[in-house]
C-alpha cells in the first residue's frame, strides 16, 4: 500500500504547535506529584496497582488542560523511566501507538533526549497514519528530570485523530 | 471389533462433535455414542425429543464423509413445529502456549480431562443459517465461504424445531426427511409436547456482554458508526440474543473515556453552560431497542432492550480536568437530569439506564478501580458517583436509571458497605461470589440485582456442560441472572479462542448483516429454557422446594447452599481468580444426563400441578 502523502506545510505548523504546547507541559506539569504518584514505583501493571489519587489527579487534571492550549487535533501521555533501559507509559490521556497496556517500552531515541532535559520530535504510525510527536522533560522542583511528557498529532487529521475525547 | 458408524447419526446439543477424528472416535462419550444415545437410536433412524409450547428444542445431525451433501430437510408430518437448520462451522482453536493458556483452559474445560482427539485445533462451534427452500446451494455457499478445514470426515448441523405457542400437549410423532445424494431418507420423530407453555421473556437474565465496536463492519476501528447501515448490523446483533433468551450489550466507552459516534448525545459548554445539543444521533442508534421495535418479529417478544449501559464516564459528560470542584458535578448533575428528562419525555421507561463506571487504576487513565475494585479505599468514588447519578435524575421516577458495579476480589466487604445500597445491580465474578451466599442474599432482600459473571464455556471440552450449567447455577443460587464475557470476545474466525470469552461470530463473512450464534449460544438458549421450567415450577407450587427436590435426586445439590462454597477464599490474580472449575460441589461434577433427567423431571412436576 502506498505511503500517505504528508503536507510539508502543515507538517511544519503541526511541529510549531506541538513544540509550543510541550515547552507549556514543561514548565506547568507538577514533577513533585508526577514522582510520587504510584504508591509503589516498582509496579508498573496488574490487579495491584495503585496510586496516590491526589497526585495522580493533580498531574492529569494538567495534562487534559493541555489540550485546551492551543486548537488543533492532539494527544498526551507522560513516561517514567521503568526496568533496564524501559519505560512505562504510565499517565496517558490519550491511547498512543504503544497504548496504556501491561508492561514496558523501549526508550525511544526522542524519548531519551527529553529524560537527558532535551525536547525531541519523532514520527509515529497508527493505523497507516502518519504521526508527529513532540517528547519534553517533566521537572520537578530540584529541577531533576523525572519524567517524560509527550504530545503528538496526526499527520492527516481527516484520516485519523488522535484526539478521540474531543466531546 | 469397534462399531460403524452410521453414515448419518444425531447427537444431543452438548456433545462435542469433532469433525476430524476418524470413524467412532468422533466424540469424547461412551463408546458407540454415534449409535445410540439420549436422543437418538441408530436401529430405528429415530429421533427423541420433548419440550413445551414457545420452547425450541435443538440436536445435531451428523453427515458422514461419503454420505454426500445435505440437499434438503423438512418436517411435513408436524404440523405447526417450524423446523429451522444451520451448518456448524469447524474453526481454528487457539493452542495452548503458555502457562496462562494452560490455567485458562482449565477453567474453561471445567477440569474435565479431554482424550486425544479432542485436543483437535479444529472445532465446531458458529452456526450458519441455512436456507431451507434452497438448501443445497445454501450449503454449497455456505461451504465455499467457511475456512477450510483439511482432514474434515463430516459435517454437522444443529436442527432446531420451535413449538409455536398453543401447541396441543402430546405425543406426536412424524419424520424429519433428509435428502442425500439425491435420495430421501426419513428419521422417525418422536416429539413429546409437554402440558404447558413457557413464556416469551426469559426468566433470568442471560447477559451477553460486548465493548464499543465490537460489530464487524468496513472500516474496522475506524468504521463509521454513525451511519444508518451500522445500526441495521448493530442492532441484529440485539436480535440475535434475544432470539436466545439472552440480552446483548453494549459498554460504549473505552478505558479512556473516548466514546464511539453516536453513542451518546453531543454536549456543549463547560461548567454551568454545559448542555445537551443534539439527541439526533443518539436517538437513532437507540431508540428502536429502547421502543422494541429493532425486535419486531423476534421470537421471544417485541419488548424494550432491558438494560442499557449510559455512555457516563468519569470524563464524560464532566470534564475530569475539573473533578473536585463544583463545576464537575454540576457538569455531571445537568447532564443526567437532562438524559432522564429526554428518555421520561421519549416514552422509554422499561429499560434499565446503567450508570457504569468500567475504569481500573491498572490501565492508567484514571485514578481508581471502578469496576472489580481491588482496594477498598476506591470504594468511595464509586459511593460519590453512585449518589450523584441517583440524585441528579430523582425528578425523573419513571425512568429507571440505576447503578451497576462489576465485583469481585472485595465483594463481600463490598456489599455490606454503604455501596450495597446504592448499587441496584451487582455484577459479580462467578468466582468471587461462590463463597458469598449470605451477601448475596442480603442485597437481594435490599431488593438489589445480582448476575455473576465468566466465560461461557470451554470450545475443546468434551461436552458443552459449562455452557449450560449458567442458568442453573443462576436458579440455583437464587440469582437474577448472569452475564457472559463476552460476546465477540477477542478472537477471529481464523483463531477462536479456546471459550474463555468468544460465543458469537461476526456474519459478513457469509454474507450476514449481523452476527452469527455459536453452538454454545444453543445451548444456552435450551439451559435458558430449563431455567424457566424451574420457575414456573417455583411460580405454580408457590416455593423453590419442589425444584429443589428435583435437583436433589438428579444434580445432586441439596438447597441453595450446595450451589455455594462458603468459606473458600480467592487464589491467585487477576484472570486465574479461584477457579470454581475444580471444585467438587455436585452441580460442577454430575453428568449431562444428570441435568437431562433433572430438566424432564421439572417438566412432568409443572404438569401435574
Amino acid at each position: 500500500m502506498a505511503k500517505p502523502r504528508i503536507n510539508a506545510g502543515f507538517r511544519r505548523e503541526t511541529e510549531a504547535r506541538l513544540r509550543r504546547i510541550a515547552r507549556v507541559a514543561e514548565v506547568f506539569v507538577d514533577g513533585d506529584a508526577f514522582k510520587a504518584f504510584p504508591r509503589n514505583p516498582e509496579q508498573n501493571a496488574g490487579d495491584e496497582y495503585s496510586v496516590h489519587d491526589d497526585k495522580f489527579i493533580t498531574v492529569k487534571q494538567q495534562l487534559f488542560k493541555l489540550k485546551r492550549v492551543e486548537v488543533g487535533d492532539i494527544g498526551v501521555v507522560t513516561w517514567r523511566r521503568f526496568g533496564d533501559g524501559e519505560a512505562d507509559q504510565c499517565l496517558p490521556v490519550d491511547n498512543h501507538p504503544l497504548k496504556a497496556t501491561k508492561g514496558n517500552h523501549p526508550i525511544s531515541k526522542a524519548m531519551a533526549e527529553a529524560f537527558a532535559g532535551g525536547t525531541a520530535v519523532q514520527e509515529l504510525e497508527w493505523r497507516g497514519c502518519p504521526l508527529l510527536s513532540v517528547c519534553a522533560p517533566i521537572r520537578d522542583s530540584l529541577d531533576d528530570v523525572v519524567g517524560v511528557v509527550e504530545i503528538f498529532a496526526s499527520l492527516i487529521p481527516e484520516q485519523l485523530k488522535v484526539d478521540a475525547l474531543d466531546y | 471389533m469397534a462399531e460403524r458408524t452410521p453414515s448419518v447419526w444425531c447427537a444431543d446439543l452438548l456433545v462435542n462433535v469433532d469433525p476430524c477424528a476418524v470413524g467412532t472416535d468422533c466424540t469424547v462419550q461412551e463408546d458407540g455414542y454415534a449409535s445410540g444415545n439420549e436422543i437418538w437410536d441408530a436401529k430405528t433412524s429415530g429421533i427423541r425429543l420433548a419440550g413445551a409450547a414457545n420452547e425450541t428444542v435443538m440436536f445435531q445431525m451428523v453427515v458422514e464423509e461419503g454420505a454426500g451433501e445435505l440437499q434438503g430437510m423438512s418436517l411435513p408430518d408436524v404440523d405447526g413445529v417450524e423446523l429451522s437448520l444451520g451448518a456448524n462451522i469447524p474453526v481454528p482453536i487457539k493452542p495452548i502456549l503458555t502457562d496462562r493458556d494452560r490455567r485458562s483452559e482449565i477453567k474453561s474445560a471445567s477440569g474435565a480431562q479431554m482424550r486425544k482427539s479432542m485436543k483437535g485445533t479444529l472445532l465446531d462451534d458458529p452456526i450458519v443459517p441455512v436456507d431451507l427452500a434452497d438448501c443445497a446451494d445454501s450449503i454449497a455457499g455456505i461451504v465455499k465461504m467457511a475456512p477450510k478445514v483439511p482432514g474434515r470426515h463430516r459435517s454437522t448441523y444443529t436442527v432446531e424445531l420451535h413449538i409455536p405457542k398453543g401447541f396441543p400437549a402430546g405425543q406426536k410423532s412424524g419424520a424429519i426427511v433428509v435428502t442425500l445424494k439425491g435420495q430421501e431418507q426419513r428419521f422417525p420423530l418422536s416429539l413429546q409436547v409437554y402440558d404447558f407453555e413457557l413464556p416469551d421473556r426469559a426468566t433470568c437474565m442471560a447477559d451477553i456482554n460486548n465493548y464499543s465496536r465490537v460489530m464487524a463492519f468496513p472500516g474496522g476501528v475506524d468504521a463509521d458508526t454513525d451511519c444508518d447501515e451500522y445500526i441495521a448490523v448493530m442492532n441484529q446483533y440485539f436480535r440475535l440474543a434475544r432470539e436466545h433468551r439472552a440480552m446483548f450489550h453494549l459498554l460504549p466507552y473505552s478505558h479512556s473515556g473516548a466514546i464511539a459516534r453516536g453513542y451518546a448525545p453531543i454536549l456543549e459548554g463547560r461548567g454551568k453552560k454545559r448542555r445537551i445539543t443534539d439527541w439526533t444521533s443518539f436517538d437513532r442508534h437507540w431508540s428502536a431497542l429502547l421502543d422494541g421495535t429493532a425486535y419486531k418479529g423476534c421470537r421471544f417478544g417485541e419488548y424494550p432492550v432491558e438494560y442499557l449501559y449510559m455512555p457516563t464516564n468519569l470524563n464524560w459528560p464532566a470534564y475530569f480536568e475539573n473533578y473536585g470542584r463544583e463545576g464537575y458535578d454540576l457538569e455531571f448533575r445537568n447532564i443526567h437530569r437532562e438524559m432522564a428528562r429526554h428518555f421520561s419525555e421519549k416514552g422509554w421507561t422499561h429499560t434499565r439506564m446503567e450508570v457504569f463506571f468500567n475504569h481500573k487504576v491498572r490501565r492508567k487513565f484514571y485514578p481508581w478501580d471502578m469496576d472489580e475494585i481491588y482496594y477498598e479505599r476506591d470504594n468511595e468514588a464509586t459511593i460519590k458517583f453512585a449518589k450523584m447519578a441517583l440524585e441528579a435524575v430523582a425528578d425523573y421516577p419513571n425512568v429507571k436509571f440505576i447503578n451497576r458495579i462489576d465485583s469481585s476480589w472485595i465483594f463481600g466487604d463490598s456489599a455490606r458497605s454503604e455501596i450495597g445500597d446504592l448499587v441496584q445491580l451487582w455484577v459479580v465474578n462467578r468466582n468471587s461470589i461462590a463463597p458469598r451466599p449470605d451477601e448475596v442474599a442480603l442485597l437481594r432482600n435490599k431488593g438489589q440485582e445480582v448476575w455473576f459473571y465468566g466465560g461461557p464455556g470451554g470450545l475443546p471440552a468434551p461436552d458443552r456442560l459449562d455452557s449450560l450449567r449458567w442458568p442453573w447455577l443462576a436458579w440455583g443460587r437464587d440469582t437474577d441472572g448472569f452475564c457472559w464475557w463476552n460476546g465477540e470476545g477477542f478472537g477471529s474466525w481464523d483463531q477462536v479462542d479456546r471459550g474463555a470469552n468468544h460465543c458469537l461470530y461476526p456474519g459478513d463473512r457469509f454474507g450476514i448483516q449481523g452476527a452469527v450464534p455459536s453452538l454454545r449460544m444453543k445451548v444456552l438458549l435450551r439451559a435458558m429454557q430449563e431455567h424457566a421450567y424451574l420457575t414456573l415450577l417455583t411460580e405454580r407450587t408457590g416455593s423453590r422446594q419442589a425444584g429443589e427436590k428435583i435437583i436433589a435426586d438428579t444434580i445432586g445439590c441439596r438447597g441453595r447452599e450446595d450451589w455455594f462454597e462458603r468459606k473458600r477464599v480467592a487464589e491467585g490474580s487477576g484472570a486465574d481468580i479461584q477457579t470454581t472449575s475444580r471444585t467438587t460441589k455436585p452441580w460442577n461434577t454430575a453428568s449431562r444426563s444428570a441435568y437431562a433427567t433433572a430438566a424432564r423431571a421439572a417438566a412432568r412436576a409443572i404438569e401435574q400441578v
